[in-house]
């Protein structure tokens, strides 16, 4: 379990200076870690997306979440040294997509109508089974993986380096995943609140046997949940590598944060998910800056106690609206 | 009486005790010596302390029904106070692992417990899930790294047998025999445990809360035992961890091991006793399974991640009694077997209720 | 329009229904009585594919449909009403009705349903924005029968609309029932508890005893019944 702790400690980190000056005294410090913050909630934001939205349509929560998400960034890796990029983003979200689904249907279907405590036992099960693939297909050495440049037809986006005003600076990949994130949200929140699919796959996790009774197919929308999640997933997972590099422990290490931002913005809310990814980003920047330096990295402690606070004060999350069931 | 002591359990029992006595001894006698070498002792010993970790796992979450990923973290938390408590305050090993189960049970229960009173499994998921990842930060923090020692860990000198057995014992038998006595001996605790009141008590309320509740069952204060009395056990556990190799170290337990106790208590049989005993056989003899699979499948070692998680899914999804299932229900068909052809048998032994007694699955609800 | 023939149906070890036979004739109220655990209730999840029979047949307009999925066979034209409601709770109301029309792809004709469900229950109409759960028993129960009817069923089934509510808002609810009934010729199956109001409603009707038929005949008939009278209509 070491490389959870090495991996997050590495990366997304902005250089601690020993005795930082208070945010007054140095406002474009702060300024600084706040977007850096942003920058780095994006990530945790997207991944938070893909939980809430398995939980949302099928009542799980994913465990395997970021593995899945890791498995699938290295298959578009493996795309992308066959063809360009575009066509290859694509086809990794069709093939997680496929995943997703095929999943569903053969893994959590059978535990279906069991204590909840099977299925997240079962998605455990997809954790180490993802882990053990990757590293077996793809092997334990990082793979170099972006930051790409963004072909649109007319203009070229190229995601290296930072865009500044003025003293702070932001990376464009930064830029660039929290547009993604937002956008997925959209999408998302779109697909829920306006589509006839959106509402029978709310009404499915509300009520399964209701919405039989009103001719949902159950199952379908089922695989359909785990599919998208898992597409969202691959999303994720192809900016977290190119933050971080891609290697087997990269989305692991970011899990936790996606956890926290999915519980604080109350699990089932993609809006919730966003706001919840950027705070925890923040404040966990924040903490890595402010904290005294002799009391060690901390990062993984502020997402916890966050995930611990939200679950005392409100466990339905910020935006959250829904009761708890199926303890 | 001299009946009652000739029964197949008395008898089965009374011989466990002999095996379990002479067993350090076998690797020296002439037939076994062929197939037990002297390091089985020392498996033996980390099967006394694994049994202890399912039985805790298996307290919480097979029969309390309450989801635990972060059941590594607790038994760090118990190696970690007997580890202080020699290392820093000098207290004598024995009391150190005592305390460590006291304070990790009043840990597990009130800043555990408490809170989780009021939360649903899958957010009781989620914060044992970030308990587990966080902890070795927590232990490297300063303020505590002073002792816990991060970079290097804790480490003992290796336990002697004290003088009135010098002679008789090797450090090994001796290590073996305090291990295993603890450990049965809270085996026991624990079958009777599940028994009585409050046993049945955690699974009224894991079956169904609003039911326990109208059952009369007090529902936070028996959710806040099963976590106190649950960490007790893996304080206990994560003491004699600590005796046993003789170190410790914020990365010694992880999110990893949390997932391989859920892989024994399911594999076992989640909500019995026996399920926890083949659990702890499973926690002990994995890694020697995978390696001996391997000589016969090179890809097995690459593949033991693939491995555990099938296993994981396969079992959940075809057996998800476990181990303890299958043997359960093996027992009552061959008792039906015999009761037939006693044709009705006597009614004071129905197999059906014997030692299943209590004992219940998790599909329970 | 709807033929049961020899119907058993079990849950593991448990008989729920033994050999129940009915008939519910086109634009008739058809009631099935019976007291607690007398298979009613699994009988409509039958009829409705929740449940599969492990004997019997079950026939609508000629087809049988006892193998086919419960999503397929609300498309076929039956609806039910389930026991508790079972509305969509977190949704709003006029999500709820969105749900009920889910097998349909005619867009005007949903909204000539949806405003001829709001002429039946006004109140629904009233609170559409509203979250379902917000709504009281008896508009919940509303809530659900109009779900039901915005598949554009031929066969509504009801399964005790009675439950839980005060005899007023029930009377008013039978009312509503047997006002679409005669307007629109819905055929209904009606299981109730309440046997008074359901032989009011009711053409013809059948008395259920641990899974079995052990009375039927007309409305009038099972009125007039002194055994009937005595267990279920407490006079
Ligand atoms: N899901 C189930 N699992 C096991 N047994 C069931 C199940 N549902 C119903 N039963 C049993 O089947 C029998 C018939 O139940 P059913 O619900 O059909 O009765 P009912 O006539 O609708 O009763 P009520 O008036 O109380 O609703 C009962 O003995 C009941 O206990
Ligand atoms: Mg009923």
């Amino acid at each position: 379990m070491e490389a959870i702790g090495l991996a997050v400690a590495g990366y997304l980190d902005v250089v601690v200076l020993s005795t930082p000056p208070p945010p007054w005294e140095d406002p474009s410090l702060f300024a600084q870690q706040v977007l850096s913050g942003i920058a780095s909630g994006s990530l945790f934001a997207i991944l938070a997306l893909a939980v809430v939205l398995i939980y949302r349509s099928t009542d799980v929560l994913n465990f395997g979440q970021g593995e899945m998400a890791m498995f699938t960034t290295f298959i578009a890796w493996s795309f992308m040294t066959q063809m360009p990029l575009w066509p290859a983003f694509f086809l990794t979200l069709l093939v997680a997509a496929a995943m997703g689904a095929a999943l569903e249907r053969l893994v959590l279907r059978p535990v279906e109508e069991a204590p909840v405590l099977n299925a997240v036992i079962v998605t455990l099960g997809l954790y180490t089974i993802f882990t053990g693939l990757a590293l077996r297909v793809w092997g334990p050495l990082p793979k170099g993986f972006g930051p790409f440049t963004l072909d649109f037809l007319f203009f070229e986006i190229d995601l290296a380096g930072p865009v500044c005003a003025g003293e702070v600076c932001i990376g464009k990949l930064s830029v660039a995943t929290f547009v993604a994130a937002v956008i997925i949200m959209a999408l998302l929140f779109v697909l829920f609140q306006r589509t006839m699919l959106g509402l029978a796959m709310r009404a499915t996790a509300q009520n399964r046997t209701a919405s039989r009774l009103v001719g949902i197919p159950v199952g379908r929308m089922l695989s359909v949940g785990w599919g998208l999640s898992a597409a969202v997933g691959a999303v994720a997972g192809v900016f977290v590598a190119q933050n971080v590099g891609l290697s087997t422990g990269s989305l692991a290490a970011i899990l936790i944060f996606a956890f926290a931002a999915a519980v604080l913005g109350g699990l089932d809310s993609p809006v919730g998910a966003i706001v919840g990814g950027l705070t925890i980003g923040v404040v966990r920047n924040l903490a890595g800056t402010y904290v005294p330096s002799e009391v060690g990295s901390v990062d993984l402690v502020v997402a916890f106690l966050l995930i611990v606070l939200v679950l005392m004060v409100r466990p339905t999350g910020i935006f959250g609206r829904r009761a708890l069931r199926r303890v | 009486m001299a009946a009652a002591l000739l029964r197949p359990r008395t008898l089965g029992f009374a011989l466990l005790a002999v095996v379990l006595v002479i067993f350090p001894y076998l690797h020296g006698w002439p037939v076994f010596s062929a197939f037990i070498s002297e390091f089985r002792t020392f498996n033996a010993t980390m099967l006394a302390v694994w049994l202890l970790v399912v039985l805790s796992m298996n307290l919480l979450t097979g029969y309390s029904g309450q989801i635990s990923l972060g059941h590594a973290a607790v038994v760090l938390v118990g190696a970690y106070t007997a580890g202080v408590l020699v290392d820093q305050l000098g207290v004598p090993l024995p009391l150190a692992i005592l305390l460590a189960g006291v304070f990790t049970g009043i840990a597990g229960g009130v800043i555990i417990g408490l809170p989780a009173v009021r939360l649903a499994g899958p957010y009781l998921a989620i914060a044992t899930f970030s308990l587990v990842i966080t902890l070795p930060q927590i232990l490297k923090m300063g303020g505590i790294r002073n002792w816990t020692n991060p970079s290097r860990g804790i480490s003992i000198d290796a336990v002697q047998p004290p003088g009135l057995v010098d002679g008789f014992l090797d450090e090994r038998q001796w290590l073996y025999y305090i291990t295993m006595a603890t450990a049965v001996f809270m085996t026991i605790l624990a079958w009777n445990l599940v028994r009585s009141r409050i046993g049945r008590a955690f699974v009224a309320l894991r079956d169904s809360e609003i039911a326990a509740e109208q059952m009369g069952i007090n529902v936070p204060l028996y959710k806040a035992l099963a976590f106190g009395i649950s960490s007790f056990y893996a304080g206990i556990a994560g003491g004699l961890y600590f005796m046993v190799l003789a170190f410790v170290h914020p990365e010694s337990l992880g999110f990893l091991d949390s997932i391989l106790f859920l892989v024994a208590i399911v594999v076992g049989g989640l909500a019995t006793i026996l399920g926890s005993i083949f659990g702890a056989f499973f926690l002990t003899f994995q890694g020697e399974l995978i390696d001996e699979l391997a000589t016969i499948i090179p890809e097995a070692e690459k593949l033991r991640g693939v491995i555990y998680g099938s296993l994981l899914i396969v079992v959940m999804i075809l057996f998800p009694r476990g181990m303890a299932g299958f043997v359960q229900d093996l027992v009552r068909t061959l008792g039906r077997i015999t009761a037939a052809r006693r044709h009705g048998g006597l009614s004071s032994n129905p197999p059906a209720q014997d030692d299943t007694n209590g004992e219940s699955d998790a599909q329970g609800r | 329009m709807l033929n049961v023939s020899d119907l058993h149906v079990a849950y593991g070890p448990v008989l729920a229904v033994r050999g129940i036979s009915l008939t519910v004739p086109k634009g008739q109220i058809v009631a099935l009585l019976g007291a607690n655990g007398a298979g009613k209730s699994s009988t409509l999840r039958t009829i409705s594919g929740l449940q599969r029979p492990t004997h019997g047949t079950i026939e609508f307009e000629g087809r049988r449909i006892d193998n086919i999925p419960a999503e397929r066979i609300v498309q076929m034209g039956i609806s039910q009403v389930p026991e508790g409601r079972q509305i969509f709770t977190d949704l709003t109301v006029m999500e709820n009705l969105r749900l009920g029309a889910y097998t349909r792809r005619d867009g005007a004709g949903i909204k000539r349903d949806l405003d001829r469900t709001f002429t039946y229950f006004p109140v629904l109409g009233e609170r559409r924005g509203q979250t379902a759960a917000l709504l009281s028993g008896g508009e919940q129960q509303m809530l659900a029968i109009g779900r039901a009817l915005m598949a554009k069923p031929s066969l509504l089934l009801l399964d005790e609309p009675s439950l839980g509510l005060a005899p007023m808002l029930v009377r008013e609810i039978f009312r509503i029932v047997k006002a679409i009934n005669e307007e629109e010729g819905l055929t209904i199956l009606l299981v109730e508890q309440n046997a008074n109001l359901a032989l009011e409603i009711a053409n013809e009707a059948y008395v259920l005893e641990t899974g079995q038929v052990v009375l039927e005949g007309s409305a009038e008939e099972l009125r007039g019944n002194e055994a009937v009278r005595r267990s279920y209509l407490g006079y």
